[in-house]
């Protein structure tokens, strides 16, 4: 199992302006990586470096321990699962499954042998004298998987694998492959615009943005302590809720609805950030303010009910159970101040809490 | 339910039936409304002479094309016993041997060059498919030049060689091979283009992952490319056997079927027949042997095509 780093690394297509703009990355051995971040923000263009497809511009990439800048795809020791499966039409899936072993000087009856043994793990064994078309976009999924497996390489690489897949069997995959990467204990690199995808599988994960990163680190660590409001408004679903806010002598206004007691906070624009599961029911202590029910949606085990803040702007509260709100109905709903999050009004950087700088309590 | 009613229903179902019936058949006519055009056109152009080319084959006829006498096979049976013919057919399978095989390789080979992300390769693109711009008549003269024995291009670059020269159009020995040279080069731009275009759309991504498992290139190509080719190729070798199986135009201007006959070429050979000699029948013979003889290789094509391709 091997580590990679990324080292500044920049990359630029011609003249067009940079797609990533300094990369720093650190991945451990046998960890599940998860690249994410919104359509067009320079996830595959990362993978592809690292894979080899793509050249880099500027910086340095560390396979291992060896600086891997000028490898070859092959040299690298790695496979890859493409998002469309690049599976071979004209190849039975147990040919595809094979494909290049040969290369590797690997015997004959080894890749068989290797080729029975992934397509097992993966429940492909019916279908290994089938071509392609005849399998169902599942299946395909699955004989990619396998073509990756065999290789025994010990870093693996998968851009967008689920999505072309329906919803019920995304999920089943998604534990699959975590289970499979487990189980083999290989390093994985995966990328996704699927922010439920990212916080399910990873081990630690990087958020993307503009060819920048944003944050780096555990999937509940940042949910928790996003690093700023694209972080907060893209981690988490429904995402947190964000309004303009005004700090005035220690006190903070949300919307004429919370005043809030702050502590150490300069006086100026701030934005603040609660997530839907902090917005609570009205009960005894807590206090509450009046919002009107704008849609509820009842999920089973919870309901999201969005309410009008001010202007135009909704937020949506996340509660547990079932709750039969009518559309325009009056609720009182009151407001966790521990899981209050401040940032800053220009740059969007979260205020970092300390014990001088600290939300206080919610009055009315 | 009551009889009258009983009744009613009969009397509509039997009024539905005719309707769907007449409905039907409005349908089918308005659709024949859309083809006639195309079925004009392929009366007037195609059916009519086809039919009238067989019809002619089995008569005796004036200088003129009318029909005298029915002759029965006779037309058939005086071509297979004629030394001629079977040096025309000869002429014909040898040319489409020169010309096919080679041309689709070359054609390959420039696609495959064209297909590689290279600086300034569109310029070559440009160059390798700008035959197809020409007209086989200026193509023609072009060549006749350069295999003008005294001023032509051909003979100064052998001797250039240190090569002896040679009568390129008038040997018989060489004759059909100038001929086939010329006229691969009148179809490379065709056949290079579709080759092309089959070249861009087999995903890149198939290439990719070969890459990182590391194949050759040769391998990519045998196991790859190729495969995912081979509608495309299928395609292309089928237009251009039937293409050399028709050719006459270059065969016209170039040689005019001889030295010896060498060039004269089955279409070159009807031509002759019905224009020149005005045999009408012999020549009718000919054309339907051609036509069935093209179709036989078609089929057989399909046949073998339908186990090698690989459609998606
Ligand atoms: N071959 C290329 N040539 C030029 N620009 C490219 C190329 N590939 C990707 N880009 C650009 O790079 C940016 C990032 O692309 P990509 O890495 O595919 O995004 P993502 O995978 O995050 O959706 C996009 O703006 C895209 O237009
Ligand atoms: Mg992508």
């Amino acid at each position: 199992m091997k580590a990679v780093q990324l080292k500044d690394i920049r990359k630029s297509y011609g003249q067009n302006p940079e797609v990533l703009k300094g990369i720093n990355a650190a991945i451990e051995p046998g960890e599940f990586f998860v690249l994410v971040g919104p359509s067009g923000c320079g996830k595959s263009t990362m993978l592809r470096i690292i894979a080899g497809l793509e050249e880099v511009s500027e910086g340095e990439l560390i396979i291992g321990s060896e600086t891997a800048n000028r490898l070859r795809p092959n040299e690298r020791d790695l496979s890859m699962v493409f998002q469309n499966y690049a599976l071979f039409p004209h190849l039975t899936v147990e040919q595809n499954i094979m494909f290049g072993l040969h290369v590797k000087k690997i015997a004959k009856s080894e890749q068989i042998k290797r080729c029975k043994e992934a397509a097992e793990m993966l429940g492909i064994s019916d279908y290994l004298m089938r071509k392609p078309k005849e399998l169902s976009g599942g299946q395909r999924q699955r004989v990619a998987l396998a073509r990756a497996i065999v290789t025994h390489a010990p870093i693996c690489l998968m851009d967008e694998p689920l999505s072309n897949l329906d919803a019920k069997l995304r999920a089943r995959m998604r534990s699959e492959i975590r289970q499979i990467q487990r189980k083999l204990g290989i390093t994985m690199i995966y990328v996704t615009h699927d922010q439920t995808e990212a916080m399910t599988m990873a081990d630690r994960m990087m958020i993307l943005n503009h060819g920048e990163v944003q944050q780096v680190g555990k999937p509940l660590d940042i949910y928790n302590n996003p690093q700023n409001t694209f972080v907060a408004s893209f981690i988490g679903s429904p995402p947190m809720n964000l309004t303009a806010a005004h700090v005035n002598k220690g006190k903070l206004q949300i919307a004429n609805k919370w005043n809030i007691k702050v502590d150490g906070y300069q006086d100026g624009e701030v934005i603040i950030g609660v997530r839907p599961e902090a917005i609570l029911p009205a009960n005894e202590g807590l206090p509450a303010a009046d919002v009107k029910v704008a849609n509820v949606e009842v999920l089973g085990t919870e309901t999201l009910v969005s309410f009008e803040l001010e202007g135009n702007k909704q937020w949506i509260a996340k509660w547990p159970g079932q709750w039969s709100a009518e559309i325009g109905e009056i609720l009182q709903v009151s407001v966790d101040h521990n899981k209050i999050e401040l940032f800053d009004a220009v740059t969007g950087e979260r205020l970092e809490k300390t014990h001088s700088k600290k939300v206080l309590e919610v009055v009315l | 339910m009551s009889l009258p009613q009983a009744q009613q229903e009969t009397q509509s179902f039997v009024k539905q039936r005719w309707l769907g019936n007449s409905r039907r058949f409005a349908s089918l006519l308005e659709g024949l409304l859309y083809l006639l055009p195309s079925i004009l056109l392929f009366t007037v152009f195609l059916f009519y002479p086809l039919m009238k080319t067989l019809y002619l084959s089995f008569f005796y006829s004036d200088a003129q094309g009318v029909p005298l006498s029915f002759a029965g096979f006779d037309h058939f049976v005086q071509l297979f016993s004629s030394s001629s013919f079977m040096t025309s057919m000869k002429a014909t399978l040898l040319f489409v041997l020169y010309t096919v095989p080679p041309g689709i390789i070359l054609a390959l080979a420039l696609a495959l060059l064209a297909n590689e992300k290279l600086r300034g390769i569109g310029f070559f693109r440009t160059i390798f498919s700008s035959t197809m711009g020409m007209s086989v008549a200026a193509s023609s003269v072009i060549w006749m030049f350069m295999y003008n024995p005294a001023i032509g291009i051909a003979n100064r670059f052998l001797t250039w060689a240190g090569l002896s020269e040679i009568q390129w159009l008038l040997d018989p020995g060489w004759a059909l091979i100038s001929v086939s040279i010329a006229t691969i080069w009148m179809n490379t731009g065709f056949t290079f283009m579709i080759l092309l275009g089959g070249l861009q759309n087999i995903d890149s991504q198939l290439y990719e992952s070969a890459k990182i498992a590391g194949v050759s290139r040769f391998y990519s190509l045998r196991k790859i490319t190729l495969p995912m080719l081979s509608p495309t190729l299928f395609f292309v070798i089928t237009v251009s056997m039937i293409n050399a199986f028709q050719t006459f135009g270059q065969i016209d201007i170039l040689t005019k079927g001889g030295p010896m006959e060498t060039t004269n070429v089955i279409v070159y050979a009807i031509y002759k027949d019905a224009f020149i000699n005005y045999n009408v029948g012999s020549a009718s013979a000919q054309a339907v042997l051609l036509f069935f003889g093209i179709l036989i290789v078609t089929l057989i094509q399909f046949k073998l095509g339908e186990r090698k391709v690989h459609y998606q």
